[in-house]
């Protein structure tokens, strides 16, 4: 009876279930086989997990470079950004040697975000005349671009209307922020005559 | 009566003279970030969009890349990262009625075979607006980040492209360039650190210096700035300038030297004085 009990006992921890879990290691790096929940919704909060895969040297510095990513993660700032335009139809007229016309329209920005917004030119087409290069569109020269003004805005001399010009920024949030854009052209004598148009678009972004 | 006649006068003028707005919107939430493994299929993403105008309003939904410009300011655009590939709208545009709010639904399908890493795209919602015509049209754009992860290994990698201080300087201050270039497939956290030494190992400087706090994937950053060395006494002679940068979530360092021969005016008058003394010593034994 004692020598079946022995017996038994010794099976059992010979065939007991070892862990399976879907584990690889090796000296340098872990992978998880990980089980992403598809064609769930999103929600708020959780938690981020990072691996360092070696432990860190006596002077503070990991001795590996590597990390492990893992799926299942889904995080979102809460909060609102709102954009208003005051014009998006802007008419610089007819152009004439001796003055420089001006087209202007208002941005207002509201946001909670913690890290502030950024507000810039993010498309940028169409057809117009010389863009300005010296700072400053001035009567008889042919030049067109735009300046901005406003307690965000990023420059105040006049430069091309380009994509990617950051127009304003804030570090923190903001309630009726206010940027003025304001569209300038001139001619010279010399300024062929013609229609010109351009379409610019303009974004408003919590920043990271 | 006459209350009820000035109050209707004032409905009529608040309403004549309210403020109207062009391009009216809001977005929440305004930020994502989530993380999910290769193969992934139909993972839906939903941002609300509420037209603050008083007239129906039609938006559009697309997904844009994200990069960082020298400067790390971050902007946005079409066709810069795969992944932008990866993020469908349900409805290409939304119809909101005024003052009301819908959902916008995006839904992430990952390729089997994408690699580890970061993808930083943004959720963008369009007004329609007018074209330019015989004028300037704006369009009204709002872009939520998302930094999109695929789960897997990634490695942290920041070279130090160019690390230029000048090899000779003739005074205190001392103009320096920098570049750096994020070569990993994942956002990198960074902090610097700049040191001079003298000729005999002695530091003499150190001190924190700017570079950013984030790059993203593939940025390029350069600076240029001036040391100003105007505390302690700094003899004539070599010196090496150390910067020291700290990144990455293993928290690595990357480190340059460069060399500076410090050489002010005064130096070289005392110089031209001992050369004259000594070659007047020469002649003199000479003769």
């Amino acid at each position: 009876m004692k020598k079946t009990a022995v017996l038994i006992f010794i099976l059992a921890v010979l065939l007991a279930p070892t862990r399976t879990a879907a584990l690889m290691t090796s000296s340098n790096y872990t992978i998880y086989a990980d089980a992403v929940d598809s064609g769930g919704g999103l929600s708020a909060g959780g938690s981020y997990i990072l691996q360092d895969t070696v432990g860190e040297s006596p002077a503070g510095f990991s001795t590996s470079s590597a990390y492990e990513i893992r799926a299942g993660y889904q995080h979102m700032e809460k909060g609102f950004l709102t954009l208003q335009l005051s014009a998006t139809s802007l008419n610089l007229g007819t152009l004439s040697a001796s003055a420089v016309n001006v087209a202007s329209t208002t941005a207002t920005i509201s946001t909670d975000a913690s890290a502030g917004f950024s507000f810039s030119t993010t498309a940028v087409a169409g057809t117009v005349i010389t863009a300005v290069a010296d700072g400053t569109v001035s009567a008889g020269s042919e030049e067109y671009g735009f300046t901005v003004s406003g307690n965000e805005s990023q420059f105040s001399n006049d430069v091309a209307v380009a994509s990617s010009v950051l127009l304003a920024a804030s570090t923190g949030p903001v309630t009726n922020s206010l940027t003025v854009l304001n569209f300038k052209a001139s001619m010279a004598s010399s300024t062929t005559a013609g229609s010109y148009s351009q379409t610019v678009t303009v974004s408003a972004s919590a920043n990271l | 009566m006459k209350k009820f006649l000035m109050c209707f006068v004032a409905v009529v003028v608040g309403i004549l003279f309210a403020p109207v707005t062009a391009d009216a919107m809001t977005i929440s939430p305004i930020k994502f970030h989530l993380t999910a493994s290769p193969g992934t299929t139909n993972q839906k993403i939903i941002l609300r969009v509420t037209n603050d105008e008083a007239v129906t309003k039609y938006f559009s939904l697309k997904i844009i890349g994200a990069k960082q410009n020298d400067q790390g300011q971050v902007v946005y655009g079409a066709n810069w990262d795969e992944a932008e590939k990866w993020l469908k709208p349900e409805k290409s545009a939304l119809e909101i009625l005024p003052g009301k709010n819908k959902e916008a639904v995006f839904f992430l399908n990952v390729p089997a075979d994408a690699l580890p890493g970061s993808h930083w795209l943004g959720l963008a919602v369009e007004s329609v607006g007018s074209s330019g015509g015989q004028r300037i049209g704006l369009t009204g754009q709002l872009i939520a980040p998302l930094l999109l992860q695929v789960s897997g290994v990634v490695e942290e990698k920041l070279e130090i492209a160019e690390w230029s201080p000048p090899g000779f300087a003739l005074t205190k201050v001392w103009p320096m360039s920098l570049s750096l270039k994020n070569a990993s497939p994942t956002e990198v956290p960074l902090s610097a650190e700049l040191s001079v030494t003298n000729w005999l190992g002695r530091e003499v400087y150190k001190n924190k210096i700017n570079v950013g706090e984030l790059m993203l994937p593939s940025a390029e950053r350069s600076f240029h700035f001036d040391l100003p060395l105007t505390a302690g006494r700094y003899w004539p002679g070599p010196y090496r300038a150390d910067i020291r940068i700290f990144y990455g979530r293993t928290t690595q360092m990357a480190i340059s030297s460069g060399s500076v021969w410090y050489f002010p005016f005064y130096a070289w008058g005392l110089s031209a004085l001992a050369l004259g003394i000594a070659g007047y010593i020469i002649f003199r034994n000479k003769n």
